[in-house]
């Protein structure tokens, strides 16, 4: 609460827990900043000691002997087109699977989704194993199918959804209902367009789950060209551990959409990533 | 507000049967297929090219736990989770705590700072933090040595490369964990801090007294996350050292990916992964029950009315 009239003085206590603050986002910064400047230091320089604090002489060549020396671009778009297709896919079933537990009576609905958020706590990376046999066994390893498939639904998604839609009036859809709209029009003009800001959220979430999933596209596929970015980077990584200007240069190009789209929507952002903490 | 008995209209079961059929067989094919092979599996000696199984009782969990390395990446697992879960909760409990003391624009600004590394991709950041640990050129050997002191091998030394590697966990983590926490915080009512302090209570007793018992729900919450995350400690380890020096940094989800993927040996890596899952599980509970034993309901809990 914002009190006009009363300056509040700090304590001695306060100035001391925004110093530490501010000394432990240094530390948290200075990662990042190590990696974007030994990006564009040269390999003499990089390998100084004591190291140079920024780079004195600009090297923008290890950008392009990346793009050169791994189809970066393709694991780029292969990351991109599938987190979003996946995000799109997620952010739609979560709706519509929410709306339908939320608004209609079937029998078992209850038990159903109890069962649904059952599988909620268990742990998904114990099960990549059997999931790997089946997938091979089905000839599906190695393909898009394993890559976005796989991230179709969402349990949290459908909870918050279905929370979403318990709390969403009837009189909406009943109006809909009086006006002969039928029940797959209803959803599609009336319940989804409702939910836009919960949507947009869960977006964020469900892309970054995708953007940044590391273990299931390292075991479930080994073709070079249908590596992600993740995997594709740390691949490189290991063929060439000594060569820190390239690795530097590619982690940076990776991250930088990120930190980007993350200054310029940081609420939208903390929003869709705290969409499930808050909840408790 | 509870759902109202839909009417039977003429599409309600073609709409319900759209709905509902893609999602049963989605859930069958990517959870519970996967979930009762992996149970199944674990009692047989399964291999990822042979189709046929034999059954072997218990067979795998004896191998389990008479195979050395298993035994090794048990105790380096639970040792990351000593270090990673009091740590993280304890930083991310203090920081949204001193989040929500300063004003708007530096909290704005600090929560940026602090959230940023869970937004990046952890193999990005492994990635970094490699080079930072480096032994001859990295920047940490390099502050060292201007500080006069000896340098260290970080990554390469089997006593030092597990608690590196749960650093960089922990800095990947705390400043998310530490948003959700301020939401929370954020979310109770200011007239309780405002009566405590007429009342005489220090801001310290404010704290323990009204912010710990109002976010109770939240930091169990929190506790059960990071519990999952320490048990599944997995890409930084991959990353940056993949269980070297020796097996001082073999994990549990790495040795079953070694086992499971790269020798084909289905059965006991499904063993080792219900082993995983029952710990985690067994965690997830004790905290559940700890914390539901004394109920305390927060009110004005923002969110709370989702």
């Amino acid at each position: 609460m914002i009190k006009p009239n009363r300056k509040k003085r700090h304590s001695i206590g306060y100035y001391i827990g925004l110093a530490i603050m501010l000394a432990g986002a240094v530390i948290m910064i200075l990662p990042l900043y190590w990696m974007v400047m030994s990006a564009f230091k040269g390999q003499t320089e990089l390998l100084q000691m004591p190291p140079t604090m920024y780079p004195h002489e600009f090297v923008v060549t290890n950008f392009q002997r990346v793009l050169d020396g791994i189809p970066f671009l393709r694991y780029y778009a292969n990351s991109l087109v599938t987190s979003l297709i996946n995000t799109v896919a997620g952010v739609f079933t979560s709706a519509i699977i929410g709306y339908t537990f939320a608004k209609y009576k079937f029998k078992g609905r209850d038990m159903i989704f109890f069962i649904i958020l059952a599988f909620m706590m268990i742990p998904y990376d114990t099960l990549m194993i059997p999931l790997y046999k089946l997938m091979a066994g089905l000839h599906l390893t190695n393909s898009y199918f394993v890559l976005t498939v796989p991230y179709f639904c969402n349990i949290f998604g459908i909870f918050l959804m279905r929370q979403f839609y318990l709390d969403l009036p009837n009189d909406y859809l009943e109006a809909a209902e009086a006006d002969g709209c039928g029940h797959m029009k209803r959803f599609l003009k009336i319940a989804f367009p409702m939910a836009k800001p919960m949507m947009s959220a869960l977006f964020i979430y469900l892309f970054m789950a995708s953007y940044n999933s590391y273990l299931w596209p390292l075991i479930s596929v080994s073709k070079r060209n249908l590596f992600t970015l993740t995997v594709g980077i740390g691949t490189f990584f290991n063929d060439r551990g000594t060569q820190t200007d390239l690795i530097m240069a590619a982690s940076t190009m990776m991250i930088i959409p990120v930190v980007i789209v993350f200054s310029l929507a940081q609420k939208n952002f903390v929003e869709g990533l705290t969409v499930g903490g808050v909840k408790g | 507000m509870r759902t109202k008995k839909a009417k039977l209209g003429k599409g309600r079961k073609i709409f319900l049967a759209c709905v509902l059929i893609p999602t049963f067989i989605w859930f069958f094919i990517f959870f519970i297929i996967p979930f009762i092979s992996v149970i199944y599996y674990s009692f047989t000696n399964a291999h990822m090219a042979y189709s046929d199984a034999k059954f072997v009782g218990l067979g795998q969990y004896i191998k389990a736990f008479s195979d050395s390395t298993f035994r090794i990446a048990l105790q380096n697992t639970v040792v990351a989770a000593i270090i990673i879960v009091p740590f993280t909760i304890v930083l991310s409990i203090l920081l949204a705590a001193g989040l929500n003391a300063v004003g708007n624009r530096m909290r704005q600004f600090l929560t940026f700072v602090y959230f940023l590394p869970s937004v990046i991709s952890t193999v990005a950041v492994s990635l970094v933090w490699d080079w930072l640990y480096n032994k001859n050129f990295g920047l940490f050997n390099a502050i060292l040595l201007a500080l006069g002191f000896e340098t260290q091998p970080f990554l390469t030394s089997a006593s030092q490369a597990l608690v590196c590697l749960c650093i960089v966990q922990i800095w990947a983590i705390f400043g998310y964990y530490a948003v959700i926490l301020l939401a929370s915080i954020r979310g109770i009512d200011r007239g309780l801090y405002e009566a405590a302090e007429i009342d005489g209570a220090g801001s310290l007793t404010r704290f323990f007294k009204i912010t710990l018992p109002l976010i109770k729900n939240t930091i169990l919450f929190v506790c059960i996350m990071t519990t999952t995350v320490a048990f599944m400690f997995f890409t930084p380890v991959k990353i940056l050292t993949d269980g070297t020096p020796g097996t001082s940094t073999e994990v549990l989800l790495l040795h079953i990916m070694k086992k499971g993927i790269d020798n084909s040996d289905v059965g006991y890596a499904s063993a080792m992964s219900i082993i995983l899952m029952l710990i985690i599980l067994f965690f997830s509970a004790v905290q559940w029950i700890i914390t539901k034993e004394r109920k305390v309901k927060p009110k004005h809990y923002k969110g709370a009315a989702l």
